[in-house]
C-alpha cells in the first residue's frame, strides 16, 4: 500500500482546503470593513427619542439644514415594485425630509432645523438621503451628515419593518416609522455630542464663512482653506465691526428668511400629503400581508386537498369488504373535503390575482393623488429659489463694489467674469 | 512723465522756493515791506510749497523712483495737507458713490423682505384647512413660514384630530375604491349588506380573512342544508384555528 502517496494528496488537499479558509476569511474580512465604513442600521420598534436633559447654550446649537431626499429607484423585482411609483417616490422625497425636520426639532440639540432644495450652501450641519426602500411595512433610507467643515458625521443606512396591524393606532402627526427617524435623529445628537464647544463654535464659523465667500470672494476667501479632500479650515475671522461682515450677515439673515419661506411650502405639501400616504401605507400593507397569507395557504389547502385524496385511496385499496362497508362515510367524506381543499386553495390563488389587482390600483390611486401636489410643491421651490438665486447675483455684485470702492482694491473680477 | 523729468521739475521748483524765502526773510530784515508786500510774498512762498509738495506727490505715486532724501520730500509730504479745492471734491465723489451703493443695497434688501412676506402670506393662505391637514410633521408644532411658530400647539391638536375625523372619511372614500376582495377586515357585503342566513352562533365577518369569507359566502349560498350544515362547521373549526 503506498500510504506516502496517499498522504501527499492528503496534505495537499488540506492545503488547498486552508488557502480557501484563508481567501474566505480574507472576503469576510473585507466584508466587514465595507458594512463598518457604511453602516446599516436596524431601528428597533421601542427606539426612544433622545432629548436633551437642559437647555443648551444658543452659540452650541448647530442649524441643520435637510436637504430633499432622492427619490432613488423602485426595485427591480417586479413582484416587489408592484404598486409603488416614481411619482410616489418623489412626494416621499418631500415628505420624509420634512417628518425628519420635526423629529429632530423635538430632540432640544439643534437651532434651526430646515429643509431645503439640494445644493444650497451655507448650512452647519447637512443632511442628505437617498431613500432605498419605501413599501409601507418596510423602510430604507441611506442617510450622510456633514458638517459646514466638510467633515463627514456618517453614512448609514437605517431600516425598519411593521406590520400592517402597526398602523391601526397611528394617525397624523405621528408616522409608523417614528423609531427609524428616532434612530436617525438619536445617531446625529450622539455625534454632535462627541465635539468639545470649541469645534461646534469652528463649524459655525466656517458656515458663515463659506457663505461670506461665496458672496464676497475678493473680501473673504484669504480666510478659509480647503484641503484636496475638500476639508474646509478656518485660518482667521473677520472683526466684529468690519463692514463687510456685518453686509453678508444682513444677506444671510435673508437667506434663512429664503429657507424658512420655502419650509412653509413644504409644510403645506406635507399637510396635504400626511393622510393619503398614511392611509395608502396602511392600505398596501394590508393588502401584502394579505397576499403572502393567502399564497401560503393556497399551497397548503391544495397539499391537504391532495393528502386526504390519497388517504380515501389507500383506505379503499387496503381494507376488506367489512373495512370498506364500515369506513365508506369518512372516505366519502375525506374524498369531498380533498377536492374541497384543492378548489380552495385554487380559489385562493385566483384571489390573490385580487390582491395583486388591488396594491396596483392602490398605488395608482396615491399616484394620481400624490402627483399634482409634488408638481406643485416643485413649481413653488423652482420659482423661489430661482427669484432668490438672481437676488443673491445682484447682491453679490453689488457688495463686492462696495467692498471695492471701500478698500480701493480693484475686484479680482465682476459677477458676469469680466475683470472690473 | 519721466521720473527724470519730474525729479528735475522738483529741484527747480525746490531751488526757487527757497531762493523766495531768502529774499523774504531779507525783505523782512530790511524793514521795507509794506503789509500788502508781504501778503504777496506769503502766497507766493505758499504756492511755491504746494508746488514742491506735489511734485514730491507725483515721484512718490506715479513713478517707480524712490523718494528723495534731498529736496525732503518726506518731510514736505507729512506737513502738507491736500488741497481742498481739488482732492476733497474727489473724495467726496467715491464716498457718495459707496453711499449709493449702499442704499441699493438695502433698498434691495427692503424689496426682498416685502417679496418674502408676501410669499409667506400666500404660502399661509394656501395652507390646507385643519380638516384637511394631516398635523405638523414629527408630531412638532407647525412652524409657520418665517420661523416663527404658529405658536399654536392646540391648532396642532386639532389639525391632528380632525385628521382623524377625515381619516375616516378617507376610509370610507377609500373603501369604495377598493376592488373586489379588496381591504380585509373590512365587512363582507353579506354582513353589511344583506340579511344573513348564518346560525346564530356565527359571528358577524368584521374579522373574517379571505378563506374564512370564502367559506362564509359559500356556506349563505348553498341551498342544501346538509352541505350547508358542513359548510357553517368548516367555518367554525377555521374561525378557531385562526384565533
Amino acid at each position: 500500500m503506498n500510504t506516502g502517496g496517499i498522504n501527499q494528496a492528503v496534505v495537499k488537499r488540506m492545503n488547498k482546503l486552508f488557502k480557501i479558509i484563508i481567501l474566505l476569511f480574507f472576503q469576510l474580512g473585507l466584508l466587514a470593513g465595507c458594512a463598518t465604513s457604511g453602516g446599516q442600521r436596524t431601528a428597533k420598534q421601542d427606539e426612544v427619542l433622545q432629548k436633551v436633559s437642559q437647555e443648551l447654550a444658543e452659540d452650541q446649537l448647530l442649524d441643520v439644514w435637510i436637504e430633499l431626499f432622492e427619490p432613488g429607484e423602485l426595485p427591480e423585482d417586479k413582484e416587489d415594485a408592484r404598486g409603488l411609483s416614481l411619482d410616489i417616490r418623489k412626494a416621499e422625497a418631500y415628505y420624509i425630509p420634512f417628518y425628519l425636520r420635526g423629529v429632530m426639532e423635538k430632540t432640544g440639540y439643534w437651532g434651526a432645523v430646515r429643509v431645503v432644495p439640494k445644493n444650497t450652501e451655507g448650512a452647519e450641519l447637512l443632511v442628505r438621503g437617498t431613500i432605498v426602500s419605501s413599501t409601507g411595512e418596510e423602510l430604507r433610507l441611506e442617510v450622510t451628515a456633514l458638517d459646514a467643515s466638510g467633515r463627514e458625521w456618517f453614512r448609514k443606512i437605517y431600516k425598519a419593518k411593521v406590520e400592517a396591524t402597526d398602523y391601526t393606532s397611528i394617525q397624523p402627526p405621528s408616522d409608523s416609522f417614528d423609531a427609524l427617524y428616532h434612530a436617525i435623529a438619536n445617531d446625529l445628537a450622539q455625534f454632535r455630542d462627541t465635539l468639545t464647544d470649541a469645534e461646534r463654535t469652528n463649524i459655525r464659523q466656517i458656515a458663515e464663512m463659506r457663505f461670506a465667500i461665496d458672496m464676497v470672494p475678493d473680501a473673504f476667501s484669504g480666510y478659509l482653506g480647503k484641503d484636496d479632500k475638500d476639508r474646509y479650515t478656518l485660518l482667521k475671522l473677520p472683526a466684529e465691526d468690519d463692514p463687510a461682515i456685518q453686509r453678508v450677515r444682513l444677506v444671510r439673515e435673508r437667506d434663512f428668511l429664503f429657507v424658512d419661506t420655502l419650509n412653509g411650502h413644504f409644510e403645506n405639501f406635507y399637510r396635504q400629503m400626511a393622510s393619503p400616504y398614511l392611509e395608502w401605507r396602511k392600505a398596501r400593507s394590508t393588502e401584502a400581508a394579505a397576499l403572502r397569507e393567502i399564497k401560503r395557504k393556497a399551497n397548503s389547502q391544495k397539499a391537504l386537498g391532495v393528502a386526504a385524496i390519497l388517504g380515501a385511496i389507500a383506505i379503499e385499496a387496503l381494507g376488506g369488504s367489512d373495512t370498506r362497508v364500515s369506513t365508506g362515510t369518512v372516505r366519502d367524506v375525506m374524498v369531498i373535503g380533498g377536492l374541497y381543499s384543492i378548489k380552495m386553495g385554487m380559489d385562493t390563488n385566483a384571489q390573490s390575482t385580487i390582491y395583486q389587482a388591488a396594491i396596483e390600483e392602490l398605488g395608482e390611486s396615491f399616484s394620481s393623488e400624490a402627483k399634482p401636489m409634488v408638481v406643485e410643491v416643485d413649481g413653488e421651490t423652482r420659482e423661489l429659489t430661482g427669484t432668490a438665486e438672481a437676488q443673491y447675483e445682484q447682491w453679490r455684485d453689488i457688495m463686492r463694489k462696495i467692498y471695492a470702492s471701500e478698500t480701493g482694491l480693484v475686484p479680482v473680477s465682476s459677477s458676469t467674469g469680466v475683470t472690473e | 512723465m519721466p521720473e527724470t523729468q519730474a525729479l528735475q521739475l522738483l529741484r527747480e521748483d525746490y531751488s526757487s522756493l527757497n531762493q523766495v524765502k531768502t529774499e523774504f526773510d531779507q525783505a523782512l530784515k530790511g524793514g521795507g515791506l509794506s503789509d500788502r508786500e508781504k501778503a504777496d510774498y506769503k502766497i507766493w512762498i505758499r504756492q511755491l510749497e504746494d508746488r514742491v509738495a506735489e511734485d514730491c506727490l507725483a515721484i512718490s505715486t506715479k513713478t517707480t523712483a524712490s523718494v528723495p532724501v534731498d529736496p525732503p520730500c518726506e518731510k514736505i509730504l507729512a506737513s502738507y495737507s491736500v488741497p481742498a479745492d481739488i482732492d476733497i471734491k474727489g473724495e467726496s465723489t467715491g464716498q457718495e458713490k459707496t453711499d449709493r451703493m449702499l442704499e441699493q443695497l438695502n433698498g434691495s434688501l427692503g424689496e426682498f423682505d416685502e417679496r418674502l412676506l408676501r410669499e409667506q402670506d400666500r404660502v399661509k393662505s394656501k395652507r390646507p384647512t385643519a380638516e384637511s391637514a394631516g398635523g405638523a410633521a414629527g408630531g412638532a408644532a407647525g412652524d409657520s413660514a418665517g420661523g416663527g411658530s404658529d405658536g399654536d400647539e392646540s391648532e396642532e391638536g386639532n389639525a391632528a384630530d380632525d385628521s382623524g375625523q377625515k381619516k375616516q372619511g378617507d376610509k370610507q372614500t377609500e373603501q369604495d375604491r377598493q376592488p373586489a376582495g379588496g381591504e380585509s377586515g373590512t365587512p363582507s357585503k353579506s354582513s353589511s349588506g344583506h340579511k344573513s342566513t348564518a346560525p346564530k352562533d356565527i359571528p358577524d365577518g368584521r374579522n373574517d380573512d379571505v378563506v374564512a369569507r370564502q367559506l362564509r359566502e359559500a356556506a349563505e349560498k348553498e341551498t342544501d342544508p346538509e352541505l350547508k350544515k358542513k359548510l357553517w362547521d368548516e367555518y367554525r373549526r377555521y374561525k378557531s384555528g385562526s384565533r
